[in-house]
């Protein structure tokens, strides 16, 4: 039994009956674990970024960072039993969308019902603000967060897959340095000791074209797909993720642009590039092909209407 | 981003915290344990007992209440999250005389509920979508509703209450 679990309610209850008392295993119990079952935690309710890096650096074993929180009651009936946790709802930084030297910066706070209706992401970002709107139900956009979605590290959250078709970077801080991820780096190596997310960094200058996301065929599969255009040369960024596994993005070997292709013949092309490996119990590697060639021609003749509307 | 607020005390751990809340329009302090959920104040500590409690972990829907007019699952938030908050239980929707609230009458007139466990919360789901869009597509509805779970009704039922609580209130406000 945890330390501390005597003082959860169900064990008062049950010890107030004069009854023998339950013993509670995480995993192993009669009820999963759950907010109701945690013993009692030190609160720590920063309002600045550096405040949370210095309560970081301070605790001996690593606090659970709370911002909105929904995830980690699916953490508590996993087992996760924190002995201490650092709100983050008080720092505004967090919560912030601002526009620098061509980036969207997006706190780590920010919701995901504020960035579906954030202006700058729907002027500088488009289809972004679409694809965010409508992850998860309702009930959790107004409060599950993106940095909460990104740190779960669950392959079924979809954020991770959006913000690597965007290009975007993850920056985290300690008390002592600022480091920089690629969404796909969290799945390889866990983020920087004792850091917070502090914010997303997406690229949104001239280059942008638009960005796609279908999720139609989820659980099955999600696609992601960003395109751009450098230099005259016309790119495309593909990501695709499953409900099992992590995301991947589709790297095509250095040949023809996508302005030289047919959108058909891209998007084949892009499917084919799809490791052999990957595949889960859901779908065959060979129906993940077949589906990325489908689902990617779509999303590209869409943006080419983007393209030749805007551009 | 940078921070340039001057450092505070606010890197003190608390073992218990004072909240001030407003629950169904009344000023509220209460000092709780640090790691309480919002369900466990609403129930335990303010005996709002109409906010359930089912599957722990946001899903199901039936513990949600109004936090400043957004939908939340009580059972998922711990009640710090709340401080200072507008908070609306199933117990703060009928009016002072007790009349019923649009959405609480069409729920009885269409009987959109049997065992009625998820009933608090697909009718403060439905009162929220109302709020925030008075006509909504049947579409709309059903995607709104669907973060509830309903293992009675099949749904149907709720999606024509709702429907006619939004048609009820557009009428009356009229």
């Amino acid at each position: 039994m945890r330390a501390g679990a005597c003082e959860n309610s169900l064990w008062r209850n049950t010890a107030n009956r004069g009854s023998r008392p339950l013993k509670l295993v995480p995993g192993l119990g009669l009820i999963a674990t759950s907010i109701r079952t945690l013993a009692p935690v030190r609160l720590y309710r920063p309002s600045t970024g550096e405040q949370i890096a210095r309560i970081l650096a301070g605790e001996t074993e690593r606090p659970t960072l709370v911002a909105g929180g929904t995830d980690l009651c699916a953490q508590f009936n996993d087992g996760l039993a924190p002995r201490s946790l650092v709100a983050l709802d008080r720092v505004a930084a967090l919560q912030r969308i601002e526009r620098l030297d061509g980036e969207i910066r997006i706190g780590s706070g920010v919701t995901h019902a504020a960035g579906r209706s954030d202006p700058l992401i729907n002027r500088y970002l488009d289809g972004f603000a679409a694809a965010w709107g409508a992850i998860a139900n309702v009930r959790v956009r107004f409060r599950a967060t993106i940095g909460g979605n990104l740190m779960a590290l669950r392959p079924r959250y979809e954020m991770s897959a959006i913000l690597d078709a965007l290009d975007a970077m993850l920056c985290f801080r300690t008390a002592d340095r600022v480091a920089s991820l690629a969404p796909g780096d969290l799945w390889n190596s866990r983020a920087p000791a004792r850091s917070f997310l502090q914010y997303v960094s997406v690229p949104a200058g001239d280059d942008f074209i638009g960005f796609r996301y279908d999720r139609s065929l989820r659980p099955v599969m999600t696609l992601a797909v960003c395109m751009r255009r450098s230099g005259g040369v016309l790119s495309a960024r593909v990501v695709i993720a499953t409900e099992m596994l992590s995301p991947i993005a589709l790297v095509l070997p250095r040949g023809p642009s996508l302005q030289d292709l047919k959108a058909m013949d891209y998007a084949s092309a892009a499917a084919a590039a799809l490791p052999e490996h990957y595949a889960d119990q859901n779908a065959s590697n060979w129906y993940l092909r077949r589906v990325t060639a489908s689902l990617l021609h779509r999303q590209l003749k869409d943006l080419g209407q983007c393209l030749t509307t805007t551009h | 981003m940078s921070d340039d607020d001057a450092l505070t005390d606010d890197t003190e751990a608390l073992e218990t915290v004072e909240l001030t809340l407003r629950v169904n329009g009344k000023r509220t302090k209460i000092v709780v344990p640090s790691a309480i959920s919002l369900l466990e104040l609403l129930r335990d500590r303010l005996n709002l007992r109409g906010t359930k409690l089912a599957c722990s972990r946001a899903v199901c829907g039936s513990c949600t209440v109004l936090i400043d007019g957004h939908p939340a699952a009580s059972c998922a938030l711990f009640a710090f999250q709340a401080d200072g908050a507008d908070i609306v239980t199933i117990e703060g929707l009928a009016d002072k005389d007790e009349a019923l609230h649009p959405v609480q009458d069409a729920f009885r007139k269409f009987s959109a509920f049997q065992c009625g466990y998820c009933t608090s919360g697909m009718i403060l789901l439905a009162k929220a979508l109302l709020d925030h869009d008075p006509a909504p597509s049947r579409a709309t509805v059903v995607e709104w509703m669907s973060s509830g779970v309903c293992r009675c009704t099949g749904y149907n039922l709720i999606v024509e209450a709702v429907l006619s609580a939004a048609s009820e209130m557009r009428r009356t406000t009229r």
